[in-house]
């Protein structure tokens, strides 16, 4: 008699219901941890991304500047030469994937290998029409365009870049060559 | 007696479930586009600066030669300007509608006012001009500004 009630007051689930239960927890479980891994990946995705971008853009700000205050260009199709504004001789050109920023015989990569490859680099610019002797003004070169192309290394995919630089220096209409 | 979930309540907790799973995508979302709007920017602002110093290097090619600063460009008035990589030269051609520039879907207008009588239409006698890039990107506007002067180290010396 006891033993009836107890069987009648007490229910427990079917295998179905446990089945149905549990199977909605699986997958509710898988859905929320794709969602998580998904995000997480953009996240870490968009922080080496912002990390790669101002690496890049650091980078060809630093070549801006120098051009840009600099004079004595020997300008070629892959690089430059040039004095900057304290008469150092700089000279800027590709190799290994990188950027060489040579001051006075001191070699830097310009970007950082981890996060930007280069791969192309290429200078275009006016011919003056002074010959040696001209004031310098006439001999200076008045515009450097520069074209980069590279990938941006994130975590999981390299993004590939393209930018014109355009640059007319400054001191490129003195009468008197700057670092004479 | 035990009671089981009424279809309103699952309902309402399915609702706030997927609710916090959008909003946490949204945030992951908006930091991508707001990487992408950086991007943007970037590259806009690159073009502007491009068409600025175009007009600074046409200024001072002019002074090469030994003409007046302002040839190309002599009235007030919008232009393209291009440096043209065979012949080594920048070209002003006017213009009422941006012209495309290096990167695609970029478009660059470069407008040229006397700075000290911006009614004034022609530039030639200017003393000064200001030259204004401005990058048309999807409808998106970026705006640069310069004034340039007719300084010149023989033609025009300091006093």
């Amino acid at each position: 008699m006891a033993s009836s009630s107890i069987s009648k007051s007490i229910k427990g689930f079917t295998l179905l219901e446990s089945i149905v239960v549990l199977g909605l927890f699986v997958s509710s479980i898988v859905i929320a941890s794709q969602i998580y891994f998904n995000l997480m990946r953009s996240v870490v995705m968009a922080q080496s991304y912002q990390l790669a971008f101002d690496n890049f853009r650091f980078g060809t700000e630093r070549v801006w500047n120098g051009i840009k205050n600099g004079s004595n260009f020997v300008p070629s199709l892959s690089g430059i030469e040039f004095l900057d504004h304290r008469c150092r001789r700089i000279r800027i050109y590709p190799n290994l994937n990188n950027l060489i920023f040579e001051i006075d015989d001191h070699e830097s990569f310009l970007f950082d290998n981890e996060l930007v490859e280069l791969q192309s680099f290429n200078i275009y610019h006016d011919n003056p029409v002074g010959r040696s002797g001209d004031p310098y003004y006439k001999t200076a070169n008045k515009i450097f365009l520069i074209n980069y192309k590279v990938n941006l290394k994130t975590k999981t995919a390299k993004i590939p870049l393209e930018v014109w630089q355009t640059v007319a220096p400054s001191n490129s209409v003195f009468l008197n060559n700057p670092c004479q | 007696m035990n009671k089981a979930f009424t279809l309103v309540e699952l309902t309402i907790a399915f609702m706030i479930l997927l609710l916090s799973l959008t909003v946490l995508a949204g945030l992951s979302f908006g930091y991508l586009s707001i990487l992408n709007s950086i991007k943007t920017r970037y590259i806009a602002l690159n073009i502007a600066q491009e068409g600025i110093e175009y007009a600074i290097a046409l200024r001072n090619k002019q002074i090469e030669k030994g003409f007046s600063p302002w040839p190309g460009v002599a009235e007030r008035g919008s232009y393209c300007l291009y440096f043209v990589t065979t012949t080594k030269e920048v070209i002003a051609v006017p213009s009422t509608t941006p012209c495309p520039t290096m990167i695609s879907e970029y478009r660059r207008l470069i407008h040229y006012y006397d700075f000290e009588n911006p009614e004034n239409l022609l530039l030639h006698y200017s003393n000064a001009v200001r030259v204004t890039s401005e990058v048309d990107f999807r409808g998106e506007k970026f705006k640069l500004d310069v004034i340039l002067t007719k300084w010149h180290p023989v033609q025009y010396p300091s006093p």
